[in-house]
């Protein structure tokens, strides 16, 4: 695939921690993004809810993994970025993110889990990325 | 450009759309890419332009009336090519309502104004009722 060594299955990137966000970095990823849902920005909404203060976007944590990723492996590009948003982070909380590699070859790429959680430890989500060398991945 | 076609997709674009410099930027800011010259649009970055207002109103009528918050379940970005800072392309747009869980699907492709492949997009949003008390 590139001339530097493969990531073997079951290697991980380093842990990376983000966060946390006050109602300041909501609003402005809100803003930057375009995504307004008051869900995110509007306490009495999170609260009726049922959460006691508002999630961050789910957006703004899987955008995140990007560069955990190319500081991972900078000779690689992220071709696929997936994920499904299992339960919230909150306003407040600090995220760790973290990848470990499922498969590895140099005809498919390296493919990794994705996983980020906050305060409870507990999956908030779950995701896939596909890294690719760059001959593989030009227009 | 939003039409409802007989498949019950409300199919949006071709929009143009732009990685305009100054856009990819704050994006790149707002998600935790270090502060640096290097100008490369980020993987997440088409999500900027799922806001366009014709896209928010194809999403608006399919909810209709029904007092509720899309709740945003997942999302997936596959590239065949990287998109590149300044560059325009065209966007295009299908939104699909599912009754059973209630939510809406949202497919977008980008291509160049070539009509080369890019990039597909999903989203999913789940439709959660607003809540009595701020009804």
């Amino acid at each position: 695939m590139s001339g530097a060594r493969l990531p073997a299955i079951g290697e991980r990137t380093p842990d990376w921690r983000i966060g946390p966000f006050d109602a300041a970095a909501l609003q402005a990823y809100a803003a930057a993004s375009g995504d307004a849902n008051p869900l995110h920005l509007d306490d009495d909404l999170a609260h009726a809810i049922g959460f006691p203060a508002p999630p961050v976007h789910g957006m703004k944590l899987l955008a995140a993994f990007e560069p955990l990723l190319c500081a991972w492996r900078r000779d690689l590009f992220l071709a696929r970025l997936s994920a499904k948003f299992v339960q919230p982070v909150l306003r407040g909380e600090e995220v760790t993110l973290s990848g470990r590699v499922l498969r590895s070859s140099p005809e498919e790429g390296v493919f990794l889990r994705l996983l980020a959680y906050g305060a409870t430890r507990a999956p908030a989500l779950v995701g896939e990325a596909l890294m690719t060398a760059p001959r593989k991945f030009r227009p | 450009m939003a039409g409802a076609p007989e498949s019950g997709e409300t199919r949006i674009g071709p929009l143009p759309v732009c990685a305009d410099e100054e856009r990819v930027m704050r994006y790149r800011r707002e998600t935790g890419f270090p502060d640096t010259l290097e100008k490369i649009v980020p993987v997440a970055f088409p999500a900027v332009w799922m806001a366009a207002p014709e896209i928010d109103s194809a999403i608006r009528a399919r909810l209709g009336d029904a007092d509720v918050v899309p709740v945003h379940e997942s999302q997936s970005f596959h590239y065949f090519a990287p998109l590149r800072v300044d560059e325009s392309y065209a966007l295009t747009v299908s939104v699909r309502q599912e009754a059973e869980p209630p939510r809406l699907s949202v497919n977008a492709s980008v291509t160049t104004i070539g009509g080369e492949p890019r990039l597909h997009a999903e989203t999913l949003l789940r439709i959660v009722p607003r809540p009595a008390c701020l009804a």
